[in-house]
């Protein structure tokens, strides 16, 4: 019989296509998510700017983000963002983002996996996540981040940070397989297709 | 015993275990091909003894259910919005999803998939706050299971990834609604393959009508593409044995087959000896007939021939691409799997399409040459005129335009099918038609089809496409558009 070597699926642009034309609501929407989804892959792994540029050059995404300026202007494109001036992003982008955030949750896997087993431990101990030093850090840097980039908004407590942290951990680890591209790019537009304005604060 | 194969995936916290019988049909694929699939999974979760830990094992259909559940409850997941629907309440609370019910609306499975073929499983997954899940085993249950098994997140994760892995390694036939042939060169040198392989099985057959007297070893002999023989590389293929006392013909060259069907000619590369796999022994004791509907006997030629017209509706003829890797071992074996057997019997096979007429054509290859070789082809070799011109009849009639929507259809697409950049695999729909000709319904088959669906040019349904039909019915005709920008259309049923 042939031996076929099992080749996992690429992260395939392809895979990535869209029935119709976001609405610009629900490309604020995708923008939002997007930021937040890398807000907690730093906050968790450290990645900066550097390994998003790197990922994007791994990928082949130059085109789109080229360098720290692009993606800066990438990012501030969520409408959580403070400041104005806003660019648009297209859908270009807004792919070629899921395909930074897919690559780089890959490389990371085994963190963020060990961070939600922690998680998984410490809810079952009834034990306050933060008091693991892995989430504990994680669940400060992704709030202080937060707080520190996005609009201020008085309705998000500090509890609801958390559960968004927490939940963007458990995606993240759901992105970091193979599938992951399809599975964010799918979960983008799905929320979205829900999406009105400000749906996300 | 029938060739065994078996496929393990073992993330951390569970083993997915795939046992089947392995298919003549390997060799014409990138993949190896199986039949008669029965799985089993254990889930290891550590917190548990080793002998409170819960194993299930079903069929093929069985496990396309769990991939399809599974899939569809992560992806729900996903989609829930990042912020907390329960604001006063604990973080992992099973208040916080208290509006389970509205998430059920998004945990049914595409619906493209699951309208053609109802899974006749209850899988289901309850979410028990953001951590936990409660996975309803519905037919899978088992004694020692019991109906639900919780699993964690981490647990949900690697089941995800174990049954993603193997359906990306699975190749189903159409029946079961997904692209059969989803690697693209594979596709089209598995039509090719089927084509020609039919086609030289009849060549050859006339050759043993016409030449009695010296009656051939190369029973099997066939053509292929270029790109087909292109991977059949040594390792993959085996020599005819030649019967004691004959001569091998040099090649199937000198068979002169009859023209081959519309469509298949561009591809003909010279005909070459079918090699057998010699991966693969058969124990002609104990290869069940079910297995090999098509072995050439006179009686069997004359039903066989003529179904590379598809017309699946059958699910049970499937088959399942899984890596070999070793043999069963005991409690592996398909007969210790408490899933319902699945032979595929001839009845079957002659409503399935086009992969399982390759299928069953290589499977009569096999079986002609590997259960006895230097007996059996000349038993086989004697069939009676009428069944032998039947069967050339038939080869030749297998141009798949059957009716006329057929070819209009395939030109249709081959006006208008720009395959947009970067597309890396065939896309297959099945496309219904009402008797007025216009589309009744698109069956997207396989996710990349879905996500292509509005990059086709596909005509809307209920409207004008093509000619109407004669004496009415919904004809289901399989659409199949490369990457290359090749167009391929066939029957798969008539009404």
């Amino acid at each position: 019989m042939p031996s076929v070597k099992p080749s996992a699926p690429k992260p395939v642009w392809d895979e990535l296509t869209l029935a119709t034309q976001p609405n610009p609501a629900q490309l604020d929407n995708i923008k939002a998510q997007l930021d937040l989804v890398l807000l907690a892959l730093e906050a968790l792994a450290g990645i900066g700017s550097e390994a998003m540029l790197q990922a994007a050059a791994d990928l082949g995404l130059t085109d789109v983000v080229a360098d720290r300026v692009s993606l800066w202007r990438l990012r501030q494109s969520s409408p959580l963002r403070r400041g104005q001036g806003r660019k648009r992003l297209d859908v270009e982008e807004a792919r070629s983002l899921v395909l930074i955030i897919c690559h780089l949750a890959k490389q990371h896997q085994e963190l963020i996996r060990r961070a939600v087993a922690l998680l998984e431990q410490m809810t079952e101990q009834n034990r306050e996540p933060h008091t693991a030093e892995l989430l504990g850090d994680y669940l400060d840097r992704f709030s202080n981040t937060y707080q520190e980039r996005m609009e201020d908004d008085e309705a998000t407590s500090s509890k609801d940070l958390t559960y968004l942290a927490l939940k963007l951990l458990i995606d993240l680890l759901f992105y970091s397989a193979p599938s992951g591209t399809r599975r964010l790019w799918m979960a983008l537009l799905d929320r979205s297709s829900h999406a009105k304005e400000g749906m996300m604060e | 015993m029938p060739t065994s194969v078996l496929r393990r995936y073992t993330p951390p916290t569970c083993t997915l275990e795939i046992a089947a019988t392995g298919s003549a049909l390997s060799r014409w694929t990138d993949r190896a091909v199986l039949k008669h699939l029965r799985f089993q999974l254990s889930f290891d979760d550590p917190t548990l003894p080793e002998d409170s830990q819960v194993t299930i094992r079903g069929d093929r259909l069985q496990l396309e259910a769990l991939w399809e559940t599974v899939t569809a409850y992560v992806q729900s997941l996903l989609n829930q919005p990042a912020v907390p629907l329960y604001h006063s309440g604990g973080l992992y609370a099973s208040e916080l999803y208290a509006s389970t019910e509205e998430n059920y609306a998004q945990l049914e499975p595409e619906p493209t998939v699951l309208s053609e073929q109802p899974l006749p499983t209850d899988i289901h997954f309850q979410p028990r706050g953001l951590l936990n899940h409660q996975l309803f085993l519905g037919t899978l249950a088992n004694e020692r299971s019991g109906a639900t098994v919780p699993l964690s997140t981490l647990q949900l994760f690697d089941l995800a990834n174990a049954l993603d892995e193997y359906h990306n390694e699975a190749l189903t036939l159409p029946t079961l609604g997904r692209a059969s042939w989803s690697k693209s060169r594979g596709s089209w040198a598995g039509i090719a393959a089927a084509l020609l392989l039919t086609v030289g099985s009849s060549a050859a057959l006339l050759r043993f009508v016409t030449a009695v007297s010296s009656p051939s070893p190369q029973l099997a002999a066939s053509s292929s593409s270029e790109e087909s023989q292109a991977r059949l590389d040594a390792k993959s293929s085996a020599r005819l044995p030649a019967a004691p006392g004959l001569e091998p013909l040099p090649s199937a060259l000198t068979l002169q087959p009859p023209p081959p069907p519309l469509g298949a000619t561009k591809n003909a590369a010279p005909p070459q000896p079918v090699r057998l796999p010699d991966t693969a022994p058969i124990n002609p004791g104990t290869v069940p007939r079910s297995a090999f509907p098509t072995d050439i006997a006179p009686g069997g030629i004359a039903p066989r021939s003529p179904t590379l017209l598809p017309a699946p509706n059958q699910a049970s003829g499937g088959t399942v691409a899984i890596l070999p890797q070793a043999p069963l071992s005991p409690e592996m074996s398909p007969e210790n799997f408490s899933g319902a057997a699945m032979p595929i019997d001839p009845q079957t096979a002659n409503s399935d399409g086009g992969a399982i007429a390759s299928l069953r054509s290589s499977a009569s290859s096999d079986a002609a040459t590997q259960m006895a070789p230097p007996i059996g082809v000349p038993n086989a070799a004697a069939p009676s005129a009428a069944a032998a011109s039947g069967a050339a009849t038939a080869a030749r009639s297998t141009a798949f335009d059957a009716i006329p929507q057929v070819a209009e259809i395939r030109n249709y697409f081959e006006q208008s099918w720009q395959p947009p950049q970067g597309l890396t695999q065939t896309l297959e729909y099945r496309l219904v038609l009402n008797a007025n000709g216009s589309l009744q319904r698109i069956v997207p088959l396989g996710q990349a089809a879905a996500t292509f669906l509005d990059r086709t040019n596909m005509p809307l349904t209920n409207e004008a496409f093509v000619s109407p039909v004669e004496n009415g019915g919904n004809p289901a005709i399989r659409l199949v558009l490369g990457q290359d920008g090749k167009v391929q259309t066939f029957l798969e049923q008539r009404n």
